[in-house]
């Protein structure tokens, strides 16, 4: 089961960073399966920890992207990340230390979350590459 | 007790790095327990001065792994150095002169600030420099 289904009017138009967002979304469905199906802590705990760090990952690479394009919108996508990567890390602390459980709530909260960033803030950058030309994304593919 | 439980959600994959995190968090919990167990005031003065020199020690090495990487992201990431810093100076002249205890918006803050850097910044500060091959 799904909380989030891909659709195409999610794609941006950069190959690296699209794929990126299809990765997310399949995480967070994986977490969303985890939670409903009653999962091991210690699974659902690995499924957490994976979206944080791929969150983290493409952030940094859409962060880096943008600073070497001089993007102008890349003030107020850094405080959206930052402000979104608080929030996951809160919740896979509170879980791991037992404060508190991934509820129906918290998923909701991702889904919105990551819908109407990609579908607002990642769309204009989209615009952005579309109008001047830009190459794909930024490599921070490791070794 | 711990007012910062690590994680390995904490790790970046530098190891030098990754080590001086653990080190920072294990004083940040030294003050805590200090606090909780309201130890004399020049304990927690020198508790605080130990975290604050280890920070300040941590964070020329990371400026330098970032300026050795060419890391785009150095200034912004050395202003929240600097930022954290500057806060850090103003607690302890407080706790020196007697003005302040340890509170529990002071271990907050500290820690808050800890765990929101090295998830925000030093991880995509991590990406980058491991992505050319530093990893030291």
């Amino acid at each position: 089961m799904s909380v989030l289904e891909w659709n195409d009017s999610f794609l941006i138009g950069i190959k690296q960073f699209d794929e990126h967002h299809k990765h997310l979304v399949s995480l967070l469905n994986m977490t969303f399966d985890g939670v409903t199906t009653n999962a091991p802590k210690d699974e659902l705990e690995a499924v957490l920890n994976e979206l944080l760090d791929y969150t983290t990952y493409h952030f940094a690479a859409e962060e880096l992207w943008m600073k070497e394009h001089n993007y102008p919108g890349l003030a107020i996508q850094v405080k959206e990340h930052g402000e979104f990567v608080r929030r996951i890390g809160e919740i896979v602390r509170d879980f791991h230390s037992g404060k508190s459980d991934v509820d129906l709530i918290v998923l909701n909260f991702l889904t919105d979350w990551l819908t109407e960033h990609i579908l607002e803030k990642d769309s204009e950058y989209g615009t952005y590459v579309a109008a001047k030309g830009l190459p794909d994304g930024v490599d921070l593919s490791l070794a | 007790m711990s007012i910062f439980v690590w994680s390995d959600s904490f790790l970046i994959g530098i190891q030098e790095v990754d080590e001086h995190h653990k080190h920072l968090v294990d004083l940040l919990n030294l003050s805590y327990d200090c606090f909780i167990q309201n130890n004399s005031d020049q304990k927690q003065e020198l508790l605080v001065q130990d975290l604050v020199r280890y920070a300040n020690y941590h964070f020329e090495a990371e400026e330098l792994l970032m300026e050795e990487g060419n890391y785009p992201f150095l200034e912004e990431h050395r202003q929240e150095h600097g930022r954290f810093a500057g806060r850090a100076v103003e607690l302890q002249s407080l706790l020196h002169d007697g003005c302040q205890a340890l509170d529990l918006e002071i271990m907050q803050f500290l820690k808050d600030w800890l765990a929101d850097h090295i998830l925000n910044s030093d991880k995509k500060m991590g990406f980058y420099l491991l992505s050319r091959g530093m990893d030291r």
